[in-house]
């Protein structure tokens, strides 16, 4: 049995977070997690960090993690989910998503719209995140798509099912969104409004970004990639994650590897430039030392596109674990939520995604979703809810 | 001809596809010193551009430039080894105009460069190191944009750009009055502007209590053009725009590079006299106007006849980036090709290699860096299978800054193919 | 690659002494012994120190210089290490057209003949010649889905009449992409435009088949004119070659089915390019021809990330007959060399490379028996040049038309 609480959180946003709540501005109070003890029976538990746990017990109280393990007692009284014979890993997180949200501001060129909040447009009830839902995905960073190069604006961290705009939001800020274009014009804007945050003036969210208290998600072409570095050298605390597009993706793998970059994109094949060779990007990342969040093919937030996308980066040698990660921790490492979020482990959010077999297998259905210990998926259902 | 010269070389010597081993494999002998750093090309044919060509020379790199050449050359030992035995070793060749380097625009060709893409790659696979890059341009305005001249250090952004600006892209035509109007009344009230700073300076170094002058608008540019700090560079096809254009010079003193001439032939002396640069496309044809008995349109010596009149020239193909679509042989993967054209026209050889390394690296600014095979300069090579100016030849191998950035033999681009051979002989019933 | 200037200077004194005898258009039918460095047949290889004698137009004799006497009253001409080779031919121009290449009001338009718009003083004609191209068709454009029919003509003659070698030597069809209309006419689809195409073939066979039935004597009435299918009777029979421009598989692939098993016509689809070698085995089982330009290269369309010219492909695909073109109005026609030279640089030998540009394209036009190569009785079509027509870096320094000096470069200014 495994009671040691999860280690503290790495990063600093916990303890803003935990400051915020104490003074009452923290939103997660708009979540109401079940105060019931929820036992889950599973047949295996693959909880992402550590080995798998053949019939296993989880805990559920107050919405997180109380106990896991093979030799966990159920209490009495414990509403009990039997998963006896199915698979249970935690929910999948999203890393970049532009899920039900309006395209961005257009205007000026570049973009400075650091005001710009994504919270400012929630409204869960949108069949496209229950669909999200039911295909295991739990949490969700939402951004809206740039028109123009620069500070898009604030990114929302959200659960995929909620009640109201409130309780969707996972914490007070979200992260700083960049569309990244190398040319004298964005270079400028960016370069004044991180040196302006450095020092000490400038926009709020984009001081919270250059001093890591949020993550930075920016959208940019490989070919720019050596002059993004070349910008954001001076701001070592920014925790960056990159969503990388263009030919010459494939030609930065070994930068992006050394440089331990976090990279977000799609579980999908891809082509060699100029050629019909497949290429497994995400593979050939994970491989060569970076970080690696997949997204489901063709921005799909529906049916198994996310799992068949993986199912067939395994088959072309994707390590299933690896692959299994990029859906689950790694995302929930870069958006500064791993200490919440991303595995299975005591004290963490008992997002779980319950399978009747190994999530990779294509005949592996999904037959339940919980966040926070409440179901909001279960296949029973026999359609939305 | 040439071909038969090199196959006749190339049958002697054995086909040797260039590979890279160490010195010692190779026996060449050691000399004093650790060659660990060391780059040596060995036994090819060095056309250095600058001093004539080197027959079966041997050329040593260290830190990125060319630390000797010559033949005879012992190499040190543990030296990377390039053998180069039946090939021909020239400067990288310099593109006087490249296009499709940078995307979108930009004020700063430093902010948008990249050491990723495929320009890059295709300008190596086609021996090109280094080239004119324009970002912007006048547009309906008298000047404008921004430009610079930038190596192809694949993977290294810190050693990509060299120069910018390199020059000052005007809108000079008859065609458009009031643009060429506006230019001239700019470039007055700038050269007033020197006259006046000139005053300022001396009576404030005489202690005299005195306003600087306003600063006229497009000032900052002009006066870089008026004190020669930077030329200008000017499309003129015609014979009346190009007279135009050169008025400049006589008015303003300005240093001019003159780009994409089509009747410069008709007007050799007006343009050499005035130590004009010309960067041009031998093989463009224009009609003659039918109407006019003087000569008009084009013609394939406008080359050679500018380069007699003593005019530096640089030589860039029609299309001056790199088209898969159509147009192969017309662009940048055959630039070599382009010089061929003006030695059809009657270019001597070697002025027709000079207009695609030296001379263009010269217009550039950066003469002193590129474009020839010298000691102390970068060590921006191409090994080629055959004469440079032959339609059939390939590049086998670009270095820059010393460093193999192609290999024809492991890119996918050329590999595949194989030099056929030449014409059959008779068939005995055939005569 | 030797210095031109001595050998140049040479060759002034040789051609001046030349032809300061020989004069040129006023004297009827010269006869020469032009000796040669080296003889390019193109079809029989290659004759070193060779010798071809001209009389009446035509190639007389050709063969090493040791073994062909020259006869009495033959003015020789020494171009020392020079070579010499066939004139080139170029089968899909736009030269000399000097108003328009298409009407577009209709999409078939058989009563069209571009040899009315072609202006003999076309400025672009003695460019084109000095490139060493001899012959060309100039053909309508491919807004329409039948633009009308080519005119062949060599590109210089003691008279403008004198040029013209076939006034209607070809049927101009369209069959991708040009005549689309994507406004909803007709063209709006491919499928309305091969409906177009296939009801004027059946009318043009149609109309074929009736007169021979009245000259046969099988029937005793001539059917009624048509002026506007007149044109197409030779066609109908075999005797001239449809030229038919289309893009990549698809179009080659219907072009040559439509073409060739539908309607039994001799034909070339041009263009080609793209994708189209990819049917290039059906073409080579057709018999049909390929001319392609005016790009030879075909890159992501093979997706392997290698370059490679359609030219090789189509060549390696078995089509006997491939030829290049320019497309050009006028001036740029002086390229065609250069798109073969490009096809050698991609992976074609030197002699296949210069089919491209003579007797493939002489044969795909029905004229092989004429022009192309250097053999006894074809037209004295030749270009002296210091090396291959497909090296750029040695100028053309003569060429003949018909047997008569019609550009030499040192009498140019």
């Amino acid at each position: 049995m495994r009671s040691t609480d999860i280690a503290p959180p790495r990063g600093t946003i916990r303890l803003a977070a935990a400051l915020l709540a104490g003074l009452g501005l923290l939103p997660a109070a708009g979540w109401c997690a079940g105060s019931a003890v929820v036992a889950v029976r599973a047949g295996r538990v693959v909880p992402i960090v550590g080995d798998a746990i053949d019939n296993g017990v989880i805990l559920i109280e107050a919405g997180r993690i109380k106990a896991l393990g093979a030799d966990v007692a159920v209490p009495e009284g414990a509403e009990v989910i039997d998963a006896a014979g199915q698979s249970v890993y935690p929910g999948l997180v999203s890393a970049w998503s532009t899920l039900g949200i309006s395209p961005g501001p257009g205007g000026s060129r570049p973009a400075t719209n650091a005001k710009h909040q994504i919270a400012d447009e929630l409204y869960p009830h949108q069949d496209a995140y229950k669909q999200a839902g039911r295909m295991g995905i739990t949490t969700l960073a939402l951004t809206c798509g740039a028109r123009a190069p620069g500070i898009v604006g604030e990114g929302a961290l959200v659960r995929t099912v909620a009640d109201d705009s409130e309780s969707m939001l996972l914490s007070d800020r979200g992260p700083l969104v960049i569309e990244f274009r190398a040319d004298t014009d964005t270079l400028g804007a960016l370069r004044g409004a991180l040196d302006a945050a450095k020092g000490g003036s400038g926009d709020a969210l984009v001081k919270l970004a250059v001093q890591g208290e949020v993550p930075t998600l920016i959208s940019t072409s490989a070919a720019d990639l050596p002059q993004l570095w070349k910008l954001i050298e001076p701001y070592k605390d920014m925790r960056v994650a990159l969503i990388v597009s263009g030919s010459e993706f494939l030609q930065l793998v070994p930068k992006l590897g050394e440089r331990k970059a976090s990279v977000i994109l799609t579980a999908a094949i891809s082509y060699e430039p100029f050629t019909r060779n497949r290429v497994d990007l995400p593979r050939l990342l994970d491989e060569a030392g970076a970080k690696v969040a997949c997204l489901p093919p063709a921005a799909a937030y529906d049916g198994d596109a996310l799992r068949f996308g993986l199912a067939e980066l395994v088959r072309g040698s994707f390590d299933a674990k690896a692959a299994l990660r990029s859906v689950t921790l790694s995302p929930a490492e870069m958006l500064g939520l791993d200490y919440r979020l991303g595995s299975l482990e005591v004290g963490k959010d008992a997002n779980l995604l319950i399978a009747d077999g190994d999530l990779l297998d294509v005949k592996t259905r999904i037959s339940r979703v919980l966040i926070e210990g409440t179901t909001v998926y279960d296949a029973a259902w026999g359609g939305l809810r | 001809m040439t071909r038969r010269l090199f196959a006749a070389l190339l049958c002697a010597l054995a086909l040797l596809t260039p590979s890279v081993v160490m010195a010692e494999e190779a026996g060449a002998k050691p000399a004093g010193g650790s060659g660990k750093g060391v780059v040596a090309i060995q036994g090819g044919d060095l056309y250095t551009i600058t001093d004539g060509v080197i027959r079966g020379g041997t050329l040593l790199i260290e830190a990125g430039k060319i630390t000797a050449l010559g033949t005879g050359l012992s190499v040190p030992e543990g030296a990377e080894v390039i053998d180069a035995r039946g090939k021909v070793v020239m400067p990288g060749l310099v593109a006087a105009r490249l296009s499709g380097l940078i995307r979108g625009d930009t004020k700063k060709i430093a902010d948008a460069l990249g050491p990723y893409g495929s320009t890059i790659t295709f300008a190596l696979a086609s021996g090109v190191t280094a080239g004119y890059v324009q970002a912007g341009g006048p547009g309906d305005q008298p000047f404008g944009g921004t430009n610079a001249v930038v190596k192809l250090t694949e993977g290294d952004l810190e050693g990509m750009l060299l120069r910018e600006p390199v020059d000052v892209n005007l809108r000079y035509s008859n065609g458009d009055p009031r643009s060429k109007a506006l230019l001239r009344q700019q470039l007055r009230a700038a050269k007033e502007y020197l006259r006046k700073k000139a005053q300022f300076d001396q009576d404030k170094a005489a202690g005299k209590k005195v306003d600087p002058p306003a600063m006229p608008p497009g000032g900052e540019t002009l006066t870089k053009l008026l004190t020669g700090e930077l030329p200008a560079r000017v499309s003129a096809e015609y014979s009346n725009d190009i007279l135009s254009v050169l008025q400049l010079v006589d008015d303003f003193g300005i240093r001019l590079i003159l780009e994409g001439p089509i009747e410069g032939w008709t007007i050799p002396e007006a343009i050499g006299r005035r130590k004009v640069d010309v960067i041009m496309t031998p093989r463009t044809q224009a009609e003659r106007d039918r109407y006019i008995s003087a000569p008009t349109g084009s013609s394939n010596e406008q080359a050679a006849i500018l380069s007699r009149a003593g005019v530096r020239l640089a030589i860039i193909p029609p299309s001056t980036g790199f088209g898969l679509w159509g147009g192969f042989g017309e662009d940048l993967f055959t630039l070599p090709l382009e010089a061929a054209h003006a030695v059809g026209g009657g270019l001597p050889e070697d002025r027709a290699l000079e207009a695609i390394t030296i001379n263009s690296a010269q217009i550039l600014g950066v003469g002193d860096r590129l474009g020839s095979l010298q000691v102390g300069k970068d060590a921006d090579i191409i090994v080629m299978d055959g004469h440079p100016l032959d339609y059939r030849t390939f590049v086998e191998l670009t270095l820059v800054n010393g460093k193999v950035l192609y290999d024809k033999s492991k890119s996918r681009l050329f590999s595949h193919i194989r030099d056929k051979g030449d014409l059959p002989e008779a068939e005995p019933a055939g005569q | 690659m030797a210095r031109l200037a001595p050998a140049r200077a040479l060759l002034c004194v040789l051609a001046a002494a030349a032809f300061a005898r020989t004069g040129l258009a006023d004297e009827a039918s010269p006869r020469y012994a032009i000796r040669a460095g080296k003889v390019v047949t193109v079809t029989r290889g290659v004759i070193d120190h060779g010798l071809l004698l001209v009389s009446a137009g035509k190639i007389e004799a050709l063969g090493p210089a040791d073994k062909v006497a020259v006869p009495a009253g033959y003015e020789v001409i020494d171009v020392g290490d020079r070579w010499i080779m066939p004139g080139m031919v170029e089968i899909h121009s736009h030269c000399g057209v000097g108003w328009g290449i298409n009407d577009m009001v209709s999409q078939i338009n058989p009563g069209m003949r571009v040899g009315d718009d072609v202006d003999p003083d076309a400025p672009a004609i003695p460019a084109v010649l000095a490139a060493g191209v001899t012959t060309v068709q100039s053909v309508p454009g491919s807004g329409t889905n039948h633009g009308g029919y080519g005119v062949a003509f060599k590109t210089w003659g003691a008279t403008k009449q004198d040029r013209i070698i076939r006034r209607i030597s070809i049927m101009k069809m369209t069959q991708a992409y040009n005549p689309e209309r994507p406004g909803g006419d007709i063209g709006a689809s491919r499928m309305g435009m091969a409906w177009l195409i296939r009801q004027y073939l059946d009318s043009a066979r149609d109309y074929e088949r009736s007169w021979e039935a009245y000259e046969q004597g099988e029937r005793k009435t001539p059917p009624a004119t048509n002026l506007g299918l007149e044109f197409s009777r030779p066609v109908m029979r075999g005797e001239l070659p449809v030229l038919i421009h289309t893009y990549e598989s698809w179009g080659v692939g219907m072009t040559t089915h439509m073409f060739a098993d539908e309607y039994g016509l001799k034909g070339i689809a041009t263009h080609a390019e793209w994708t189209g070698h990819n049917v290039g085995e059906a073409v080579a089982r057709k018999h049909f021809a390929i001319n392609v330009g005016p790009g030879v290269v075909s890159f992501t369309a093979v997706g392997d990330g290698r370059v490679h010219s359609v030219v090789v492909e189509f060549v390696e695909r078995g089509v006997e007959n491939v030829s290049v073109n320019t497309d050009a109005f006028g001036f740029d026609q002086a390229y065609l060399a250069g798109q073969a030279a490009m096809a050698a640089r991609l992976g074609l030998d030197d002699q296949t490379a210069l089919k491209l540009v003579t007797i493939n394209p002489a044969s795909a036009i029905l004229l092989g028996d004429r022009l192309g190569s250097l053999e006894v009785g074809k037209d004295a079509d030749l270009v002296v040049k210091k090396s291959s027509l497909l090296d750029p870096s040695t100028p053309v320094e003569m060429v003949f038309v018909n047997g008569r000096l019609a550009y030499r470069r040192d009498a140019k200014h």
